[in-house]
């Protein structure tokens, strides 16, 4: 039990590490509020979902950007509802919040796998290979992800977004675990793996 | 203020060693993130001005808008064979 006490302090150190944590924007799961708010909760689940995607779903022979007129529909969102908040025109709430976080980041990652692709150095990038387009063409009109695929994307936020929840104000503290390890994997992912990987791929000969 | 407050609960915590580390890192992530978008931008204004685009111009607009601006050029970038001159006629 104090090995998981210790364990949630670490992952709520690393949420301070890119979210104010605020309570009111948190959701609270398992006992305890996550590590991050509710947009980041989304955005970065909905990063995982669209990785995915883009293992997975991706057209392999397909050399062009995934569909962009979708992509910028899914991106959209939550600049709006954020920045809406900011300026005082509204106040969002954690429902709305989740639901454009996990959009974005459905429709941010697939983009962000393309926009590596391009690199001359991706071929030297390590493990991610299997995620990149090959011989990536931004003239080519066949998107690697198409509405189909990223439809899909769309889909299972909505399932995720249920899922969450019904999970939601639940004092089982699995439910925390299950959100949280995940969350914190693509935090770290992001913050220290992906900028290690690219500064290794830059620097090999 | 993040990368302050993070040096001095790792060296807090778990002394000079460590904090030199997270200082290490909290520099090298940002820089390298830098990078990335310094490079994006050059091949956002070289390839608008090949294109016959003003490239300052998109060049800002990737600026205010970052990602947006990105996807927004990219859906309403000009074929490059709009730039060719028309055939002479026979």
């Amino acid at each position: 039990m104090e090995f998981l006490e210790e364990m949630a302090k670490l992952f709520d150190f690393i949420g301070r590490l890119v979210c104010h944590q605020r309570p009111e924007r948190t959701l609270w799961i398992g006992g305890q509020y996550l590590p991050v708010c509710a947009r980041d909760t989304g955005a970065f689940l909905g990063l995982l979902l669209g990785y995915s995607l883009s293992l997975f779903l991706r057209r392999k022979e397909a050399r062009g950007t995934p569909n962009l007129i979708l992509t910028l529909m899914m991106l959209v969102p939550m600049l709006v509802d954020s920045f809406g908040q900011m300026f005082g025109f509204w106040t969002s709430t954690n429902d709305v919040r989740l639901v454009t976080g996990l959009l974005f980041g459905v429709a941010l990652a697939p983009f962000l796998v393309y926009a590596i692709s391009l690199a001359p150095f991706s071929s030297k990038i390590p493990v991610a290979k299997a995620m990149l387009v090959k011989n990536a063409d931004v003239d080519d009109r066949h998107a690697c992800l198409g509405v189909r695929e990223l439809g899909v994307g769309i889909l299972l936020s909505g399932v995720l977004f249920i899922c969450i929840k019904l999970i939601a104000s639940s004092e089982f503290s699995l439910f925390y675990w299950v959100l949280s390890i995940p969350l914190i994997a693509v935090i770290i992912s992001h913050l220290f793996v992906l900028p290690s990987l690219l500064l290794v791929a830059i620097l090999r000969k | 203020m993040l990368i302050p407050y993070l040096i001095s609960l790792l060296i807090a915590q778990e002394g000079l060693e460590w904090g030199f580390l997270g200082l290490g890192l909290c520099l090298l992530i940002p820089l390298v993130w830098f990078i990335i978008g310094i490079l994006l931008a050059i091949w956002v204004y070289r390839d608008a001005e090949s294109r016959g685009m003003n490239g300052v111009m998109w060049l800002i607009i990737l600026f205010i808008a970052g990602i947006v601006g990105l996807i927004i050029y990219l859906i309403v970038r000009k074929d490059k064979t709009q730039n060719k001159a028309p055939p002479p006629p026979p």
